[in-house]
Protein backbone atom coordinates (compact mmCIF):
# COMPACT_ATOMS: atom_id res chain seq x y z
CA UNK A 1 0.00 0.00 0.00
CA UNK A 2 1.33 3.63 -1.02
CA UNK A 3 2.32 5.76 2.27
CA UNK A 4 -0.24 8.84 2.69
CA UNK A 5 2.05 11.93 2.94
CA UNK A 6 0.25 14.24 4.33
CA UNK A 7 0.30 18.58 3.91
CA UNK A 8 -2.29 20.58 4.82
CA UNK A 9 -1.31 23.15 2.10
CA UNK A 10 -2.65 26.03 3.79
CA UNK A 11 0.12 28.10 2.24
CA UNK A 12 1.27 29.06 5.97
CA UNK A 13 4.54 28.59 7.08
CA UNK A 14 6.02 25.11 6.84
CA UNK A 15 7.11 24.44 10.67
CA UNK A 16 7.83 20.89 10.59
CA UNK A 17 8.82 18.53 8.04
CA UNK A 18 8.76 14.71 8.53
CA UNK A 19 10.94 13.34 6.06
CA UNK A 20 10.52 9.59 5.33
CA UNK A 21 10.71 8.71 9.00
CA UNK A 22 11.65 5.11 9.95
CA UNK A 23 12.28 4.20 13.75
CA UNK A 24 12.82 0.95 15.08
CA UNK A 25 13.05 -1.05 18.49
CA UNK A 26 15.45 -3.74 17.85
CA UNK A 27 13.90 -6.18 15.02
CA UNK A 28 10.36 -4.12 15.89
CA UNK A 29 9.77 -1.55 13.15
CA UNK A 30 7.32 0.84 14.39
CA UNK A 31 7.44 3.70 12.01
CA UNK A 32 7.61 2.81 8.35
CA UNK A 33 8.43 5.65 6.27
CA UNK A 34 6.10 8.82 7.63
CA UNK A 35 5.93 12.05 5.34
CA UNK A 36 4.10 14.97 6.72
CA UNK A 37 4.30 18.68 6.93
CA UNK A 38 2.88 20.92 10.37
CA UNK A 39 2.32 24.30 8.63
CA UNK A 40 2.01 27.00 11.43
CA UNK A 41 -1.87 27.41 13.02
CA UNK A 42 -2.25 23.44 12.21
CA UNK A 43 -3.95 21.20 14.68
CA UNK A 44 -3.06 17.68 13.40
CA UNK A 45 -5.11 14.88 15.87
CA UNK A 46 -3.04 11.50 15.24
CA UNK A 47 -6.01 8.58 15.29
CA UNK A 48 -5.28 4.91 15.44
CA UNK A 49 -4.96 1.61 17.33
CA UNK A 50 -2.36 0.98 19.89
CA UNK A 51 0.97 0.06 18.46
CA UNK A 52 0.23 2.07 15.37
CA UNK A 53 3.28 4.07 15.75
CA UNK A 54 1.28 7.63 16.72
CA UNK A 55 3.01 8.08 19.74
CA UNK A 56 6.54 7.25 18.38
CA UNK A 57 5.81 9.58 16.01
CA UNK A 58 5.33 12.33 17.99
CA UNK A 59 8.07 11.49 20.26
CA UNK A 60 10.28 11.31 17.13
CA UNK A 61 9.64 14.81 16.36
CA UNK A 62 11.24 16.28 19.61
CA UNK A 63 13.81 13.41 19.12
CA UNK A 64 12.86 12.23 22.75
CA UNK A 65 12.91 8.71 20.47
CA UNK A 66 15.98 8.81 17.89
CA UNK A 67 14.76 8.17 14.52
CA UNK A 68 16.92 5.09 12.92
CA UNK A 69 16.27 6.77 9.30
CA UNK A 70 14.57 10.05 8.04
CA UNK A 71 14.74 13.34 8.77
CA UNK A 72 12.69 16.30 10.77
CA UNK A 73 13.24 19.86 10.04
CA UNK A 74 11.88 22.35 12.29
CA UNK A 75 11.95 25.47 11.59
CA UNK A 76 14.71 24.99 8.97
CA UNK A 77 16.87 23.14 11.51
CA UNK A 78 17.52 19.35 10.64
CA UNK A 79 16.48 18.18 14.13
CA UNK A 80 18.23 14.68 13.39
CA UNK A 81 21.83 15.94 12.67
CA UNK A 82 21.53 18.48 15.30
CA UNK A 83 24.21 18.36 18.59
CA UNK A 84 23.27 18.17 21.87
CA UNK A 85 23.23 22.10 22.93
CA UNK A 86 21.19 22.97 19.06
CA UNK A 87 18.79 19.62 20.14
CA UNK A 88 18.47 21.53 23.91
CA UNK A 89 18.19 25.21 21.71
CA UNK A 90 15.43 23.59 19.22
CA UNK A 91 13.16 21.61 22.02
CA UNK A 92 12.58 25.17 23.43
CA UNK A 93 10.77 25.57 21.25
CA UNK A 94 8.80 22.69 20.88
CA UNK A 95 6.17 22.43 24.34
CA UNK A 96 5.80 18.69 24.95
CA UNK A 97 2.58 17.40 27.31
CA UNK A 98 2.56 13.65 28.47
CA UNK A 99 0.23 10.66 29.47
CA UNK A 100 1.94 10.41 32.70
CA UNK A 101 1.95 14.53 33.50
CA UNK A 102 5.99 14.19 34.31
CA UNK A 103 5.65 17.24 36.73
CA UNK A 104 8.77 17.42 38.58
CA UNK A 105 8.03 16.28 42.18
CA UNK A 106 10.44 17.92 44.62
CA UNK A 107 9.62 21.50 43.16
CA UNK A 108 6.19 23.07 44.04
CA UNK A 109 3.83 24.38 41.21
CA UNK A 110 5.05 27.51 40.55
CA UNK A 111 8.98 25.76 40.50
CA UNK A 112 7.41 23.68 37.96
CA UNK A 113 6.78 26.34 35.58
CA UNK A 114 9.69 28.86 35.78
CA UNK A 115 11.94 26.11 36.35
CA UNK A 116 13.34 26.11 32.64
CA UNK A 117 12.71 29.91 31.84
CA UNK A 118 14.94 30.85 34.40
CA UNK A 119 17.30 28.11 33.84
CA UNK A 120 17.36 27.55 30.42
CA UNK A 121 16.27 31.05 28.88
CA UNK A 122 17.92 32.94 31.61
CA UNK A 123 14.70 34.80 32.50
CA UNK A 124 14.37 36.55 35.72
CA UNK A 125 12.52 35.10 38.81
CA UNK A 126 9.88 38.18 38.63
CA UNK A 127 9.76 37.84 34.72
CA UNK A 128 9.76 34.19 35.18
CA UNK A 129 7.16 34.56 37.93
CA UNK A 130 4.92 36.77 36.32
CA UNK A 131 4.69 35.30 32.97
CA UNK A 132 3.73 31.91 35.31
CA UNK A 133 0.94 33.47 37.43
CA UNK A 134 -0.56 35.00 33.73
CA UNK A 135 -0.45 31.68 32.31
CA UNK A 136 -1.46 29.58 35.48
CA UNK A 137 -4.43 32.18 35.42
CA UNK A 138 -5.77 31.07 32.06
CA UNK A 139 -6.03 27.80 33.02
CA UNK A 140 -7.87 28.57 36.70
CA UNK A 141 -5.37 27.43 38.58
CA UNK A 142 -3.28 30.32 40.55
CA UNK A 143 -4.59 28.93 43.14
CA UNK A 144 -2.51 26.39 43.24
CA UNK A 145 0.62 28.67 42.95
CA UNK A 146 2.36 27.66 46.20
CA UNK A 147 1.07 24.11 46.09
CA UNK A 148 3.44 20.82 45.20
CA UNK A 149 2.23 18.96 42.47
CA UNK A 150 1.49 15.20 44.83
CA UNK A 151 -1.35 17.26 46.09
CA UNK A 152 -3.26 18.20 42.88
CA UNK A 153 -6.24 16.00 41.34
CA UNK A 154 -4.85 14.22 37.53
CA UNK A 155 -6.33 17.08 35.72
CA UNK A 156 -5.02 20.06 37.84
CA UNK A 157 -2.32 18.34 37.03
CA UNK A 158 -2.14 18.03 33.37
CA UNK A 159 -3.10 21.99 33.56
CA UNK A 160 -0.20 22.38 34.98
CA UNK A 161 2.20 20.24 32.71
CA UNK A 162 0.41 22.66 29.99
CA UNK A 163 1.46 25.89 31.55
CA UNK A 164 5.35 24.59 32.11
CA UNK A 165 5.22 23.89 28.37
CA UNK A 166 3.97 27.07 27.38
CA UNK A 167 6.17 29.37 29.79
CA UNK A 168 8.68 28.36 27.07
CA UNK A 169 6.64 30.07 24.31
CA UNK A 170 6.56 27.51 22.15
CA UNK A 171 6.03 27.50 18.71
CA UNK A 172 4.35 23.94 18.63
CA UNK A 173 2.95 22.05 21.44
CA UNK A 174 3.14 17.92 21.18
CA UNK A 175 0.62 16.33 22.87
CA UNK A 176 1.26 12.55 23.70
CA UNK A 177 -2.46 11.17 25.06
CA UNK A 178 -2.91 13.85 27.03
CA UNK A 179 -6.27 12.70 28.66
CA UNK A 180 -5.82 8.74 28.75
CA UNK A 181 -3.89 8.32 32.48
CA UNK A 182 -7.32 10.88 33.82
CA UNK A 183 -10.04 10.01 35.61
CA UNK A 184 -13.27 10.61 33.29
CA UNK A 185 -14.92 13.62 35.30
CA UNK A 186 -11.18 15.04 34.33
CA UNK A 187 -10.71 14.97 30.80
CA UNK A 188 -12.93 17.74 29.98
CA UNK A 189 -11.21 20.45 31.88
CA UNK A 190 -7.88 19.73 30.28
CA UNK A 191 -9.58 19.63 26.36
CA UNK A 192 -11.31 22.61 27.53
CA UNK A 193 -7.54 23.93 28.15
CA UNK A 194 -6.39 22.47 24.70
CA UNK A 195 -9.77 23.95 23.03
CA UNK A 196 -8.57 27.50 24.51
CA UNK A 197 -5.14 26.68 22.56
CA UNK A 198 -6.54 25.70 19.36
CA UNK A 199 -8.32 28.64 19.75
CA UNK A 200 -5.80 31.04 20.07
CA UNK A 201 -3.73 29.83 17.40
CA UNK A 202 -1.22 27.64 18.75
CA UNK A 203 0.26 24.79 16.76
CA UNK A 204 -0.28 21.60 17.70
CA UNK A 205 0.12 17.86 17.38
CA UNK A 206 -1.89 15.72 19.71
CA UNK A 207 -2.23 12.09 19.81
CA UNK A 208 -5.50 11.38 21.82
CA UNK A 209 -8.33 8.25 21.88
CA UNK A 210 -10.93 11.09 22.00
CA UNK A 211 -12.43 10.97 19.14
CA UNK A 212 -15.48 14.18 20.10
CA UNK A 213 -12.18 16.27 20.71
CA UNK A 214 -10.47 15.13 17.02
CA UNK A 215 -13.84 15.91 15.67
CA UNK A 216 -14.32 19.20 17.01
CA UNK A 217 -11.04 20.92 17.58
CA UNK A 218 -8.59 19.19 14.76
CA UNK A 219 -8.13 21.17 11.18
CA UNK A 220 -7.27 17.73 10.42
CA UNK A 221 -7.13 13.71 11.62
CA UNK A 222 -4.53 11.56 10.68
CA UNK A 223 -5.25 7.91 10.88
CA UNK A 224 -1.70 5.70 11.77
CA UNK A 225 -1.90 1.97 11.37
CA UNK A 226 0.95 -0.20 11.50
CA UNK A 227 3.51 2.90 11.18
CA UNK A 228 2.11 4.54 8.48
CA UNK A 229 -0.57 7.16 7.94
CA UNK A 230 -3.00 5.44 6.40
CA UNK A 231 -5.39 8.62 5.64
CA UNK A 232 -5.79 12.23 6.54
CA UNK A 233 -8.16 14.18 6.20
CA UNK A 234 -10.77 16.98 7.96
CA UNK A 235 -12.35 15.22 10.63
CA UNK A 236 -15.38 15.48 8.54
CA UNK A 237 -13.93 13.72 5.74
CA UNK A 238 -11.94 11.57 7.75
CA UNK A 239 -15.25 10.21 10.56
CA UNK A 240 -18.08 10.39 7.84
CA UNK A 241 -16.28 9.49 4.77
CA UNK A 242 -13.15 7.04 5.38
CA UNK A 243 -11.70 5.93 1.66
CA UNK A 244 -9.72 3.54 3.52
CA UNK A 245 -10.79 0.24 4.57
CA UNK A 246 -8.82 -0.04 8.22
CA UNK A 247 -9.98 3.28 8.83
CA UNK A 248 -13.20 2.23 7.84
CA UNK A 249 -12.74 -0.72 10.77
CA UNK A 250 -11.49 1.15 13.27
CA UNK A 251 -13.92 3.97 13.59
CA UNK A 252 -16.41 1.55 13.61
CA UNK A 253 -14.61 0.09 16.77
CA UNK A 254 -14.47 3.40 18.72
CA UNK A 255 -17.21 5.42 17.65
CA UNK B 1 33.47 -16.29 85.02
CA UNK B 2 32.44 -12.60 84.02
CA UNK B 3 32.52 -10.25 86.93
CA UNK B 4 29.35 -8.17 86.89
CA UNK B 5 30.32 -5.48 89.04
CA UNK B 6 33.56 -4.94 87.24
CA UNK B 7 31.89 -4.25 84.56
CA UNK B 8 30.45 -1.34 86.05
CA UNK B 9 33.08 -0.57 88.05
CA UNK B 10 35.74 0.00 85.05
CA UNK B 11 33.14 1.92 83.37
CA UNK B 12 32.86 4.49 86.07
CA UNK B 13 36.51 4.44 87.48
CA UNK B 14 37.87 4.79 83.43
CA UNK B 15 35.32 6.76 81.74
CA UNK B 16 37.17 9.69 79.98
CA UNK B 17 39.21 6.79 78.13
CA UNK B 18 36.42 5.51 76.80
CA UNK B 19 34.81 8.74 75.89
CA UNK B 20 37.83 9.86 74.21
CA UNK B 21 37.25 7.06 72.06
CA UNK B 22 33.92 7.40 71.38
CA UNK B 23 35.00 11.15 70.65
CA UNK B 24 37.22 10.07 67.81
CA UNK B 25 34.94 7.16 66.63
CA UNK B 26 31.95 9.36 66.23
CA UNK B 27 34.22 11.78 64.60
CA UNK B 28 35.43 8.99 62.12
CA UNK B 29 31.92 8.00 61.14
CA UNK B 30 30.80 11.81 60.50
CA UNK B 31 33.67 12.75 58.20
CA UNK B 32 33.63 9.45 56.70
CA UNK B 33 29.61 10.16 55.60
CA UNK B 34 30.59 13.64 54.80
CA UNK B 35 33.28 13.15 52.66
CA UNK B 36 32.24 9.48 51.48
CA UNK B 37 28.69 11.28 50.02
CA UNK B 38 30.66 13.56 48.19
CA UNK B 39 33.20 10.95 46.75
CA UNK B 40 30.11 8.97 46.10
CA UNK B 41 27.79 11.47 44.20
CA UNK B 42 31.14 13.01 42.30
CA UNK B 43 31.24 9.23 41.13
CA UNK B 44 27.92 8.21 40.14
CA UNK B 45 27.79 10.94 38.39
CA UNK B 46 30.63 10.37 36.13
CA UNK B 47 29.62 6.65 36.02
CA UNK B 48 26.86 8.20 33.82
CA UNK B 49 28.73 10.48 31.25
CA UNK B 50 29.41 9.86 27.60
CA UNK B 51 33.72 9.54 28.19
CA UNK B 52 33.96 5.79 28.16
CA UNK B 53 37.47 5.88 30.54
CA UNK B 54 36.06 7.46 32.81
CA UNK B 55 33.19 5.60 33.41
CA UNK B 56 35.59 2.63 33.04
CA UNK B 57 37.69 4.18 36.06
CA UNK B 58 34.69 4.65 37.82
CA UNK B 59 33.11 1.16 37.61
CA UNK B 60 36.51 -0.30 38.51
CA UNK B 61 36.71 2.08 41.72
CA UNK B 62 33.65 0.94 43.07
CA UNK B 63 34.72 -3.05 41.91
CA UNK B 64 38.13 -2.98 43.61
CA UNK B 65 36.65 -0.93 47.10
CA UNK B 66 34.15 -3.62 47.45
CA UNK B 67 35.78 -6.69 46.24
CA UNK B 68 38.35 -6.34 49.20
CA UNK B 69 38.17 -6.30 52.71
CA UNK B 70 38.86 -2.80 54.72
CA UNK B 71 41.52 -3.55 56.65
CA UNK B 72 43.56 -4.16 53.80
CA UNK B 73 42.48 -1.03 52.50
CA UNK B 74 43.08 0.53 55.51
CA UNK B 75 46.95 -0.49 55.86
CA UNK B 76 47.32 0.43 52.28
CA UNK B 77 47.00 3.53 53.09
CA UNK B 78 48.40 3.98 56.30
CA UNK B 79 51.39 2.31 55.53
CA UNK B 80 51.78 3.28 51.58
CA UNK B 81 51.34 6.71 51.79
CA UNK B 82 54.50 7.32 53.93
CA UNK B 83 56.65 5.08 51.68
CA UNK B 84 55.26 7.44 48.71
CA UNK B 85 56.74 10.25 50.85
CA UNK B 86 52.86 11.68 51.84
CA UNK B 87 53.35 12.46 55.54
CA UNK B 88 50.18 13.17 57.30
CA UNK B 89 48.58 12.39 60.88
CA UNK B 90 47.94 8.82 61.01
CA UNK B 91 43.88 9.91 61.80
CA UNK B 92 43.65 11.93 58.72
CA UNK B 93 45.10 9.13 56.84
CA UNK B 94 42.51 6.82 58.41
CA UNK B 95 39.99 9.10 57.57
CA UNK B 96 41.15 9.23 53.86
CA UNK B 97 41.13 5.16 54.09
CA UNK B 98 37.28 4.97 55.34
CA UNK B 99 36.47 7.84 52.87
CA UNK B 100 37.57 5.69 49.84
CA UNK B 101 36.07 2.77 51.53
CA UNK B 102 32.73 4.46 51.93
CA UNK B 103 32.53 6.42 48.96
CA UNK B 104 32.00 2.95 46.79
CA UNK B 105 29.28 1.93 48.79
CA UNK B 106 27.81 5.87 48.10
CA UNK B 107 28.38 5.52 45.04
CA UNK B 108 26.56 1.98 44.64
CA UNK B 109 23.43 3.62 46.76
CA UNK B 110 23.41 6.82 44.60
CA UNK B 111 23.46 5.20 41.54
CA UNK B 112 20.34 3.19 42.59
CA UNK B 113 18.33 6.23 43.63
CA UNK B 114 19.08 7.70 39.80
CA UNK B 115 17.89 4.36 38.72
CA UNK B 116 14.64 4.82 40.85
CA UNK B 117 13.75 8.07 38.77
CA UNK B 118 10.96 7.69 36.57
CA UNK B 119 12.21 7.85 32.63
CA UNK B 120 9.76 10.49 32.35
CA UNK B 121 11.21 13.46 34.41
CA UNK B 122 14.07 12.97 32.37
CA UNK B 123 12.06 13.19 29.33
CA UNK B 124 10.42 16.11 30.82
CA UNK B 125 13.60 18.25 31.14
CA UNK B 126 14.63 17.45 27.88
CA UNK B 127 11.76 18.77 26.49
CA UNK B 128 11.78 21.67 28.20
CA UNK B 129 15.14 22.36 26.35
CA UNK B 130 17.52 21.60 29.53
CA UNK B 131 20.89 20.10 28.63
CA UNK B 132 22.14 16.99 30.15
CA UNK B 133 24.15 18.78 32.89
CA UNK B 134 20.92 20.77 33.78
CA UNK B 135 18.62 18.01 33.69
CA UNK B 136 20.77 15.71 36.26
CA UNK B 137 21.73 19.08 39.00
CA UNK B 138 18.05 20.49 38.96
CA UNK B 139 15.70 17.46 38.26
CA UNK B 140 17.38 13.90 38.41
CA UNK B 141 20.36 14.41 41.46
CA UNK B 142 17.82 15.71 43.73
CA UNK B 143 14.87 13.30 43.84
CA UNK B 144 17.56 10.54 43.87
CA UNK B 145 19.53 11.59 46.73
CA UNK B 146 15.68 12.46 48.67
CA UNK B 147 15.44 8.70 48.02
CA UNK B 148 18.74 7.83 49.21
CA UNK B 149 18.70 9.56 52.51
CA UNK B 150 18.18 6.75 54.71
CA UNK B 151 20.87 4.44 53.05
CA UNK B 152 23.45 6.88 53.91
CA UNK B 153 22.09 7.21 57.20
CA UNK B 154 22.45 3.48 57.66
CA UNK B 155 26.08 3.80 56.50
CA UNK B 156 27.07 6.32 59.20
CA UNK B 157 25.48 3.70 61.75
CA UNK B 158 27.84 1.07 59.77
CA UNK B 159 30.82 3.16 59.98
CA UNK B 160 30.26 3.35 63.82
CA UNK B 161 30.71 -0.36 64.10
CA UNK B 162 33.32 -0.67 61.33
CA UNK B 163 35.51 2.08 62.28
CA UNK B 164 36.87 -0.13 65.17
CA UNK B 165 39.46 -1.99 62.47
CA UNK B 166 41.14 1.04 63.03
CA UNK B 167 42.15 -0.46 66.65
CA UNK B 168 44.84 -2.37 64.13
CA UNK B 169 46.96 0.60 62.85
CA UNK B 170 46.67 2.50 66.46
CA UNK B 171 44.15 4.66 66.38
CA UNK B 172 42.55 5.72 69.47
CA UNK B 173 39.11 5.02 68.66
CA UNK B 174 36.46 2.94 71.29
CA UNK B 175 38.08 -0.27 70.25
CA UNK B 176 41.55 0.74 70.88
CA UNK B 177 40.93 2.59 73.94
CA UNK B 178 39.00 -0.82 75.63
CA UNK B 179 41.37 -2.94 74.16
CA UNK B 180 44.61 -0.69 75.82
CA UNK B 181 42.53 -0.51 79.48
CA UNK B 182 41.98 -4.23 79.13
CA UNK B 183 46.14 -4.81 78.84
CA UNK B 184 47.04 -3.18 81.83
CA UNK B 185 43.61 -4.39 84.01
CA UNK B 186 43.70 -8.00 82.64
CA UNK B 187 40.02 -7.63 83.05
CA UNK B 188 39.33 -8.49 79.13
CA UNK B 189 36.09 -9.26 78.74
CA UNK B 190 34.64 -7.15 81.41
CA UNK B 191 36.37 -4.27 79.44
CA UNK B 192 35.48 -5.47 76.12
CA UNK B 193 32.23 -5.54 77.37
CA UNK B 194 32.00 -1.80 78.12
CA UNK B 195 32.59 -1.01 74.84
CA UNK B 196 30.53 -3.56 73.48
CA UNK B 197 27.43 -1.80 75.34
CA UNK B 198 28.84 1.76 74.27
CA UNK B 199 28.45 0.80 70.93
CA UNK B 200 25.46 -0.51 71.18
CA UNK B 201 24.29 2.62 72.66
CA UNK B 202 25.73 4.72 69.73
CA UNK B 203 24.02 3.03 67.23
CA UNK B 204 20.88 2.47 69.03
CA UNK B 205 20.74 6.17 69.51
CA UNK B 206 21.46 7.11 65.72
CA UNK B 207 19.17 4.83 64.44
CA UNK B 208 16.52 6.10 66.62
CA UNK B 209 17.43 9.79 65.11
CA UNK B 210 17.80 8.61 62.10
CA UNK B 211 14.24 7.30 61.51
CA UNK B 212 12.84 10.10 63.74
CA UNK B 213 14.55 12.29 60.69
CA UNK B 214 13.10 9.90 57.66
CA UNK B 215 9.47 9.88 59.43
CA UNK B 216 9.86 14.17 59.14
CA UNK B 217 10.46 13.99 55.75
CA UNK B 218 7.95 12.12 55.01
CA UNK B 219 5.35 14.10 56.81
CA UNK B 220 6.83 16.62 54.75
CA UNK B 221 6.11 14.75 51.51
CA UNK B 222 2.46 14.56 51.70
CA UNK B 223 1.50 17.86 53.42
CA UNK B 224 1.64 21.25 51.94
Amino acid sequence: MPTQAFDSGSGRDVLIEIDDLHKSFGKLEVLKGVNMRVRKGDVLVLIGPSGSGKSTLLRSVNLLEKPTSGRIIFEGNDMTAAGKKELSTLRQRMGMVFQQFNLFPHYKVKDNITISPRRVRGLTKEDAEEKARRLLERVGLIDKWEAWPQNLSGGQRQRVAIVRALAMDPDVMLFDEPTSALDPEMVGEVLDVMRQLANDGMTMMVVTHEMRFAREVGDYVLFMDDGQIIEAGTPEQLFDHPQNKRTQDFLRKVL
Amino acid sequence: MINLGKIWEIFITKYPAFLQGVGITLELAFFTVLFGSVLGLTVAVFRHTSIAPLRWLMNAYVAFIRGTPLLVQVLLIVYGLPQMGVRLPRLTMCVIALVINCGAYMAELIRSGLQSVERGQREAAESLGMSGAQTMLYIILPQAIKVTLPAMGNEFVAIIKESSILYAVGVYELTYQAYKLASVNYYYIETLIVAALIYFALTYAATGLLSLLERRMRRADTSV
